[in-house]
C-alpha cells in the first residue's frame, strides 16, 4: 500500500474525471447550453451546486461535459505522441550513426517549435477546433518523446545485455521486443502520463486563446477563459474548473510515477 | 586440422592500433589463455571472434573456425555461429544479464533463436542447464530476476547462457573479475568440469596469472596490442622470454610467497 500510494491516488483522481465524463453522457443537472439571464452568476445553492456562469449555465452540467473533450484530447494526445515520439526515438538510435544524426536534427527542430505556434498555423489553415489542438499538442510533444526514447534505447543498445544477446543471435526485432521496449517501459508509461498531463494543460491553453475547442462546446479551458473576465465580481466561477484541471494533472502524474514503480521488479517487495 | 586459427590479426579504431598482428590456432578441446593488463586488447580479440566488434572498428587477417573464414562473413551468415559454435560469458555478471527477464528465459534464449522449442521444453532444458552449472534449486531458481542472485549465482546464469547450445568454442572474459575468491575457485571448478565434459575449445582472457594458471594449457601475453610472448603454461613459468612476461611470472610468485610466509607465520 505504501509502496503503491502513487498508483492509488492518481487512479483514484483519473479515475474521478472518467467518471464525470460517463456521467455526462448520460446525465447532467442542466442543459449545459441552456442560457438564463435571470440566474447569471449565481452563488452555489442547491439548485445550482456550483452555481452559474454570467449567461446563467449551471457550471456543474458544463464541468462534466468538458470532462469529456479534456479526456479525449488527452487520450487522443497520448495516442499520437507515444507512438511518433516511440518509432522516432527507437529507429534514430538503432539508425546508422550519420543518418541518426539528421533525424535528431529534424526532432530538434520540431522541439524548437511551440506547440502553441504550431496550433495557430494549424488553426490558421483548418480553423480552430479540438481536433487540430490535438494534432498540435500531439505532434508538438513527441518531440521530446522521441529525445528522452533514443537517449534510454542507446543506453541500453550498449549495455553488456544486448552485447549478449547478439552473441547468441538475437534477431534485430527480437532485441527490440525483448530487451529494449521491456527496459524503457517504465520510463514511457511516465512520459505517457506526462504527455496526458501536458495535454490537458495545452488544450485549456489553446481553448483560452480561442484556437482549440470552439463555442458553445464547453471545455475546461475556455470555462477558464470566460470567467477571468468576471474574476473581481464572482471569483468562484474561476475555481472550479482551475481545480478540475489540477485534479486531472496531478491525477495523471501520480498514475505514471506509481506505474513506474509496480513495473519495476527491483523495487518490488515480495520475491514473485 | 586445426579447430580455430587466428591469423595476422589488426584491429584498429581509426589511427588507434588496439590489436596487432595477432595469430594462434586450436585444436577441438584445447584451453587457451590470453593474459594482459586492461586496456591491451584482450576483449576485442574475443568480440572479433565472435564476430561483434563495435562498427567504428576496422580489422584485418583471418578467422578460421571449423575451415570458415569467419571476418569475411556477413552479420546473418555469423548469425549461425553465434551461440551454437562460439559463445561467450562476460565480464560483469549483473551488467550481463536483462534486469527485467526471468533467468529461465534468458538462459533459453539461444536455444529459442536457433531452434524451435516449446514452452515446455524450454524450461525443462533451463532448469537442466542451471542444475549443470551448479546453480542452487534450479526449479526456483529459473523464475528469479537477476537481481534476486548473488554475483556468484549471476555468473552462473552467464555460464549455462553460453553452454546453452553445446558450442565448440567457448570465450570467457575475465568471467571472475568481478567475483570475491572463494566463489571466484567454484565458478572456475564448474567452467572446468564443463569444458572437460564436452570436450569444448576454451579461450580463457584474464589479467590475473594464478587464476589463467590453473585453467589453461598455452598462453599468449599481450601488451598494449602486441602478442609479446605465447607458449605453454609451464614454459611460461620455467622461462618467461619477454620482459613483461618475466615481470608478471614474478609478480605472481611474489604474492604466493608473501601468501605462504603469511600464512606460515599465522599456524606457527
Amino acid at each position: 500500500m505504501n509502496q503503491n500510494r502513487n498508483l492509488f491516488f492518481g487512479l483514484i483522481m483519473v479515475g474521478f474525471s472518467a467518471a464525470t465524463a460517463l456521467l455526462s453522457v448520460l446525465w447532467t443537472p442542466y442543459d449545459p447550453l441552456e442560457i438564463n439571464p435571470d440566474v447569471s452568476l449565481a452563488k452555489p445553492s442547491w439548485s445550482h451546486l456550483l452555481g452559474t456562469d454570467v449567461l446563467g449555465r449551471d457550471v456543474l452540467s458544463n464541468l462534466l461535459v468538458g470532462s469529456r473533450t479534456t479526456l479525449i484530447t488527452a487520450f487522443l494526445v497520448v495516442i499520437i505522441t507515444m507512438a511518433l515520439g516511440v518509432t522516432a526515438g527507437i529507429s534514430t538510435a538503432l539508425l546508422p550513426k550519420r543518418v541518426g544524426r539528421a533525424a535528431i536534427y529534424a526532432i530538434d527542430i520540431v522541439l524548437a517549435l511551440p506547440a502553441v505556434l504550431f496550433a495557430i498555423v494549424l488553426a490558421a489553415i483548418y480553423g480552430p477546433s479540438t481536433f487540430t489542438a490535438v494534432i498540435a499538442i500531439g505532434v508538438a510533444t513527441s518531440a521530446a518523446v522521441a529525445q528522452v526514447t533514443r537517449r534510454e534505447v542507446t543506453v541500453i543498445l550498449n549495455s553488456d545485455y544486448v552485447v549478449a544477446a547478439r552473441a547468441c543471435n538475437s534477431s534485430k526485432t527480437r532485441i527490440v521486443l525483448r530487451h529494449i521496449l521491456p527496459n524503457i517501459r517504465a520510463s514511457l508509461f511516465v512520459q505517457a502520463s506526462g504527455a496526458a498531463a501536458i495535454a490537458i494543460l495545452a488544450e485549456s491553453t489553446l481553448s483560452y486563446l480561442g484556437l482549440g475547442t470552439t463555442p458553445p462546446a464547453p471545455s475546461w479551458g475556455r470555462m477558464l477563459a470566460s470567467s477571468q473576465q468576471y474574476l473581481i465580481i464572482d471569483p468562484i466561477v474561476a475555481l472550479w474548473p482551475g481545480l478540475a484541471i489540477i485534479v486531472t494533472v496531478l491525477g495523471f502524474n501520480l498514475l505514471g510515477d506509481g506505474l513506474r514503480e509496480s513495473l519495476d521488479p527491483t523495487l518490488r517487495k515480495s520475491r514473485s | 586440422m586445426k579447430f580455430l586459427e587466428v591469423n595476422k590479426l589488426t584491429i584498429k579504431f581509426g589511427d588507434k592500433t588496439v590489436v596487432n598482428n595477432l595469430s594462434f590456432d586450436l585444436a577441438a578441446g584445447d584451453r587457451f589463455g590470453v593474459i594482459g593488463e586492461s586496456g591491451s586488447g584482450k576483449t576485442m580479440i574475443a568480440l572479433a571472434i565472435i564476430g561483434l566488434l563495435p562498427d567504428s572498428a576496422s580489422f584485418s587477417g583471418s578467422i578460421r573456425l571449423d575451415g570458415e573464414e569467419l571476418l569475411s562473413l556477413g552479420d546473418k551468415q555469423m548469425s549461425a555461429f553465434r551461440g551454437s559454435k562460439v559463445s561467450m560469458v562476460f565480464q560483469e555478471p549483473l551488467t550481463a544479464l536483462n534486469p527485467l527477464m526471468r533467468v529461465g528465459k534468458q538462459i533459453t534464449q539461444p536455444l529459442r533463436n536457433h531452434n524451435r522449442l516449446s514452452a515446455r521444453e524450454c524450461l525443462a532444458r533451463a532448469i537442466e542447464l542451471c542444475a549443470s552449472v551448479g546453480l542452487p534449486d534450479p526449479e526456483q531458481t529459473v523464475r528469479a530476476y537477476p537481481h534476486q542472485l548473488s554475483g556468484g549465482q549471476r555468473q552462473r546464469v552467464g555460464l549455462a547462457i553460453a553452454i546453452a547450445c553445446n558450442p565448440k568454442l567457448l570465450i570467457v572474459d575475465e568471467p571472475t573479475t568481478a567475483l570475491d575468491v572463494t566463489v571466484q575457485r567454484e565458478v572456475l571448478q564448474t567452467i572446468n568440469e564443463l569444458v572437460k565434459q564436452h570436450s569444448t575449445a576454451l579461450i580463457f582472457i584474464s589479467h590475473d596469472l594464478p587464476v589463467v594458471s590453473t585453467m589453461v594449457e598455452t598462453i599468449a601475453v599481450m601488451q598494449s596490442g602486441n602478442c609479446v610472448e605465447q607458449a605453454s603454461m609451464s614454459a611460461l613459468f620455467d622461462q618467461p622470454q619477454h620482459e613483461y612476461s618475466k615481470r608478471i611470472v614474478d609478480l605472481a610468485r611474489a604474492t604466493q610467497n608473501r601468501f605462504t610466509t603469511f600464512t606460515t607465520k599465522a599456524t606457527s
